[in-house]
This record gives C-alpha cells, structure tokens and sequence, in this order.
C-alpha cells in the first residue's frame, strides 16, 4: 500500500520547486511557473493581488483539505485493510480445523463492513478537495495564461484619433 | 518564444501529471469479501447442571445435561468453568459418545457453588456457537 506515498513526493517537490522559483530570478521571472506551483503567485507577480488572493486562498484551502481528508482516509483503509486479515484469516483457521467461535466472525465481518463504509465516506471527502484543487489549479492556470501582466504603462489603444489643424486622423496600430 | 511555449506546455503537464499521480498513489478501499459459507451448529439449550454430593474421595459429583435444536451438524461440545477467572476457562471437549448422550458426568475436587459452567457446540465446521451458561448448585 502507497499510503501518501505519492501524495507527500509531489508535496515535497512542489515545495523544493517553489523555493527553488524564488531563490531563482530567472524562473522567478516566469508568472506562469510560479502559477502552476501555488495559484496566485503568478498573478501576485503581474500586480493583480485581488485575484491572486481568491487564487491562493482557494488552492492553500484545497491542500489542507485534501491532506486532511487523505489522513483519515488513509486511516479508514488500513482499518478496513486489517479487519479484512482478520476476517480471511479465519477462513484458513476452518480450512485447518481450528475452531472458530461464530461470535468472532460475525463480529469481524460487522466491523469490516462498517470499515467499509467509512472509507467510502471519506473517500468522497477526499474527492471533494481534489476536484477543489483541479479546479483552482484549472482556472489559476487558464487566467495567467490569457492575462497580460500588469506593468504600470498606459497602453496605447489599438485605434487613436488625432487632432490636427484642418482635420483628424485615425491611426490604427498593429503589434507583431 | 518557442522555448517559452514548451516549457508554459511541459509545466501544464507536469502539473496534470502531479494531481493525477496523487489521485492514483492513494490507498483503495476495494475487494470487500462475501460471507464466509461456514456451518453453524445451534447453541445447547436447557442446560443443567445438577450437584449430587461428595464422594469417597472428597470430590464434588456433578451432572451436566443439556439439549440442541438440531444436532446434525454437531461434531462435540466444549465445556468452560466461567467465574474462576477473567475469562472463561475451557476444560472439556465431548467424545462422541457424550455428544450423542447429551450428558456429562464431572468431578471438581472443591465445592463449584458459585460458580458457573458453559456449554458451546462445536460444528463439523468447526465453528463455535454462542455460550450457554448454568450455575452450578449448592451440594446436598
């Protein structure tokens, strides 16, 4: 059993690399792989602190969550996991002969069975926080791409009217 | 401006590729097992113990009797001294003969009053029905 193996790896690298982006300028640099390491810094970098606020509390929310809800579901598995031994257990003791009290079997199927049913809840927990952090990650992602970052210069629109003496001119510009 | 491009695609894979990978690495909950088939024997009913005094040797006679609903499946009885320690104390397993009797002589070497006997069923199985229990009585 993985056991948030994979959970804690991918947690363990994202820190490195979010210090990693800091430590670095030049990947500092890039709002959109600080994006995609915490949603809202990204957005932090281009001067849009508003959304990156909602960005950021969204994902912080959804890790917690998630991390949470792995723990106690974590938790249910290796529960139901153990009395699942137990229970398959006591097949092979009557397969030997040993005597098995019916007490025993009933009771471990009972508490397997409600084990069960603990996991499927937390499970669904956990489900929630994930969709939570696909959709943060999602959207925090979409928005930096389709954002153009703020630098503070008023710019030019792409058509103008300008005044002269006997009339006025409309320019349009074109960026490349 | 094309390295720019690969690396904005490689880091929205690597991130797809980090949720999926949490999603897939956490521990299932699957496989629940079905019911074992197992046989089941009834519990022993009506059982009894009667005292029939001390014999020569000092020793307490005792005579446990007892019934079962359905003895088809009843491969011996176990029988437990409950009240002499924490848990009840298995001290019998029925031969064949005394489980077709449906009765069984004891001797305690003290006075058991007080104290309580247990009768389980044991099935071909080997499963072990619920406990039955009788105090023992005050000799005559």
């Amino acid at each position: 059993m993985i056991r948030g193996k994979t959970l804690r790896v991918t947690a363990a690298t994202a820190a490195a690399a979010l210090i990693l982006s800091v430590a670095s300028p030049a990947m500092a640099a890039n709002s959109v792989l600080l994006s995609a390491l915490l949603p809202g810094l990204g957005q932090a970098q281009d001067g849009h602190y508003g959304k990156a606020t909602v960005f950021a509390s969204a994902a912080i929310i959804s890790w917690v969550g998630l991390f949470a809800t792995q723990i106690n579901y974590s938790r249910s598995v290796d529960k139901y996991e153990a009395e699942k031994r137990v229970y398959l257990g006591y097949a092979d003791q009557l397969e030997n002969g040993t005597v098995v009290k019916q007490s025993d079997i009933d009771g471990t199927f009972q508490s397997m069975n409600d084990a069960f049913s603990q996991a499927d809840d937390e499970q669904k927990y956990r489900d929630v926080f994930v969709g939570a952090l696909v959709v943060t990650y999602g959207l925090n992602l979409v928005d930096i791409l389709l954002s153009r970052p703020n630098t503070g210069e008023i710019e030019e629109p792409a058509t103008s009217m300008q005044i002269e003496k006997d009339g006025f001119r409309v320019v349009r510009t074109f960026h490349f | 401006m094309r390295s720019t491009r690969i690396l904005k695609q490689g880091l929205l894979l690597a991130v797809c590729a980090a949720l999926a990978g949490v999603l897939a690495g956490c521990p299932k909950h699957e496989n629940l097992p079905t019911a074992l088939d197992v046989v089941e024997a009834a519990a022993p009913d009506s059982f009894k113990v009667t005292a029939h005094g001390i014999d020569g040797d000092g020793n307490y006679d005792y005579d446990l009797t007892w019934r079962i609903a359905d003895s088809s499946v009843v491969d011996r009885y176990r029988l437990y001294l409950v009240g002499a320690g924490f848990t009840p104390e298995l001290v019998y397993e029925t031969t064949p003969s005394e489980t077709d009797a449906l009765a069984l002589p004891v001797t305690l070497p003290y006075n058991g009053q007080g104290l309580q006997f247990g009768l389980s069923s044991v099935s071909t199985g080997a499963v072990e029905s619920a406990m039955t229990v009788a105090t023992i009585p005050a000799y005559p």
